[in-house]
């Protein structure tokens, strides 16, 4: 791992404008995502964690330039990938590349496992059909399938079989950073760790990179280097995950992470209650937006002043009035 | 409750269920044979394709007819016989005697009625009253499962609702006419984990008050180590292993168990390289001799290729059972 970032997020905010109301004419603002800040380095995995709703996926869509930000910018290599056009478009496309949950509905059930993998070359880079062939071959062989495999179709292959090939197909463009959403929640448990075993064979060998959005919390502590915590629509904490997930510094975090069950009968288990649920992102809560359903709640400063991200420990961040006078380590 | 604490809610014996197809036929649930008692929770764990759910289905006598039957076994719900009741008793005795609550709240639920008719289409089926108390009914219901605000959920349609309170809904059916086992198939696999803990934790607060067993079917290890009192793992249409939980934890008997236990990711301590398990299980209609985890097993020798392993007692009690050579060597 260095300390070299490929990607640096600087103030990344995408609001959505809705209308609500009586026959939908009141108009209101959802802020999906706002004020990110995290560079991801080569050969690094950051993991971004938090409930349903709180913007991991938003992020990614960012990230992959299926959405245009409201404001703020991405940096690869240096440049604002909103700016991209032409060849360096298509450039960054074959760089940034992606896996999805469910490797069922991600592959095409009527094309050729050749033709599916194939397809990032054949959309981003003009090749000869043999430079296609050794590529795709390639890449079958990096995530444990036989070159012969390129000549079936979806359903002669298991679910764990048909994300190694949903893998292939992200990894042959030769990239340098993957997004995995949610990577093996559809997978059984041997199969699963097979998965973790893989991503991480990949990354040792070709140095990538990955930005993990996983909601299983053992999961993520096994692939990620560093954990971004997302609470409507901003970070909350982010640092190493060793630290955080041992150390957790936001009530939220704590909370989030008392909730995982341990596959491990013997281990004592004291649940953190959180009041009720999600609070909508159309109204936010004033103040921070945590506040209604914190444990940890000081007073009146949680409902009024909204509390920014700040130093805590080394290269380990946290927006929480409980740490505003702490000095930082 | 009136039975004795020793006998069990639910005893099954020795169920086999055959599905016939044009390839041939072969057994998804083979010779299972397990208990609940009251206030007891069963872990029923294992791959996609181990059966799981099939054994699920058979219990309530659910099974896709034409394709799937059940041919030998017993089921007994307090001491009454499940698979000699007619369909018109079957029908009585699910819902109100044993309810499921199924994987997915969004397809469990009709998107076209409100929370309140879902739930009082389930009572008045079942436990028969005046029609002008049912809303008030459905409406304890939904306040048993801690939904906020119940008597306004109750109008609610499913669209309206979060998933987490949908799944909260699923329940309210599910306890609404006071089941005495509960079938869980999956029940949080699309919840977020704080949803999932408190899900979870209604479910038992609910066993504590009312006795009733509960059957998890479940893949997450999670679930199966801190709700679970007793755990079944199946592989290819068998129970491979069953005792309780501490014991399976501790020193799982079979290879299978074992390789599976070490596959999770664990919250706290070491993280090494995740145990994997290579191959496939085997296809069901194809001949089979010997162990059918034999050729995924480390451990396999000559003798578990060509003879199926006996069920074993594996700690010399009775409360702990493997089907694995390995283990009668020991």
């Amino acid at each position: 791992m260095s300390n070299t970032p490929i990607l640096q997020v600087e103030n990344l905010s995408k609001h959505f404008d809705v209308q609500t109301g009586l026959l939908r004419r009141e108009k209101k603002t959802v802020k999906a995502v706002t004020g990110l800040n995290f560079d991801i380095n080569v050969g690094e995995t950051l993991a971004l964690v938090g409930e349903s709703g709180c913007g991991k996926t938003t992020t990614t869509r960012l990230l992959l330039r299926l959405q245009t930000p409201t404001a703020g910018q991405v940096r690869y290599d240096g440049e604002d990938i909103f700016q991209l056009k032409g060849a360096a478009l298509k450039s960054y496309r074959s760089r940034v590349q992606a896996v999805f949950q469910d490797p069922w509905s991600s592959i095409n059930p009527r094309v050729r496992i050749h033709d599916f993998v194939s397809e990032p070359l054949i959309v981003n880079e003009k090749l000869s059909s043999s430079e296609v062939d050794r590529r795709v071959h390639e890449a079958l062989d990096a995530v444990g399938m036989r070159p012969q495999d390129a000549r079936k179709f979806p359903h002669e292959f298991s679910g764990g079989q048909r994300q190694r090939i949903a893998i292939a197909s992200a990894i042959v463009s030769r990239p340098r950073l993957i997004i995995l959403d949610e990577p093996v929640s559809g997978l059984d448990v041997s199969i699963r760790s097979q998965i973790i075993n893989l991503f991480k064979d990949l990354q040792a060998e070709y140095g990538l990179s990955y930005i993990l959005v996983a909601h299983d919390l053992a999961t993520t502590r096994y692939l990620a280097d560093r954990v971004a915590v997302m609470y409507l629509g901003q970070i909350i904490e982010q640092g190493p995950v060793d630290d955080v997930f041992d150390a957790p510094a936001h009530p939220y975090t704590e909370a989030l992470l008392s909730a995982a069950l341990s596959a491990d009968p013997t281990e004592a288990r004291t649940e953190i209650p959180m009041n009720g649920e999600v609070p909508s992102p159309l109204n936010p809560p004033s103040g921070c937006a945590f506040h209604p359903r914190c444990h940890r709640r000081l007073g009146a400063v949680c409902d009024v002043k909204s509390p920014t991200l700040q130093a805590y420990g080394p290269h380990h961040s946290v927006s929480c009035h409980l740490h505003d006078r702490q000095p930082t380590a | 409750m009136t039975q004795s604490q020793d006998a069990p809610l639910l005893e099954v014996k020795d169920l086999r269920v055959e599905i016939s197809t044009k390839a041939g036929s072969f057994f998804p649930v083979n010779g299972h044979s397990f208990s609940v008692r009251s206030g007891e929770t069963l872990g029923i764990v294992g791959e996609s394709g181990s059966g799981k759910s099939m054994t699920a289905m058979s219990l309530v006598r659910l099974l896709p007819k034409h394709a799937a039957r059940i041919t030998q076994g017993s089921i007994k719900l307090n001491g009454r016989e499940l698979l000699s009741l007619s369909e018109a008793e079957m029908r009585k005795v699910r819902g109100s005697e044993i309810a499921m609550i199924l994987q997915d709240p969004q397809t469990s639920l009709n998107p076209a009625f409100t929370a309140g008719q879902q739930i009082s289409e389930a009572l008045r089926l079942h436990s028969p009253g005046p029609r002008s108390t049912l809303r008030a009914r459905a409406i304890d219901a939904l306040r048993k499962v801690k939904v906020a605000a119940p008597e306004h959920r109750v109008d609610n349609y499913p669209s309206e609702l979060s998933g987490g309170m949908r799944q909260r809904v699923v329940g309210a059916i599910a306890i609404s006419c006071e089941p005495k086992i509960i079938i869980a198939d999956e029940p949080t696999t699309s919840l977020d984990v704080t949803v999932q803990a408190q899900y979870l934790r209604l479910l038992s607060e609910l066993q504590q008050e009312t006795g009733m067993g509960i059957i998890f079917i479940t893949h997450d290890f999670g679930i199966v180590a801190n709700l679970c009192h007793k755990i079944v793992v199946m592989y290819f249409g068998r129970i491979v292993e069953s005792g309780t939980v501490e014991r399976i934890f501790a020193r799982p008997a079979h290879p299978y168990t074992e390789a599976l236990i070490g596959a999770v990711p664990k919250l706290r301590g070491h993280k090494g390289r995740l145990r994997t398990i290579e191959g496939q299980p085997p296809i069901p209609t194809e001949p089979l001799s010997g162990c059918p985890f034999a050729p995924r097993c480390e451990k396999a020798d000559n003798r578990c290729f060509n003879e199926l392993p006996p069920t074993v007692d594996a700690d010399g009690d009775g409360e702990h059972l493997a089907s694995c050579w390995r283990v009668l060597e020991q």
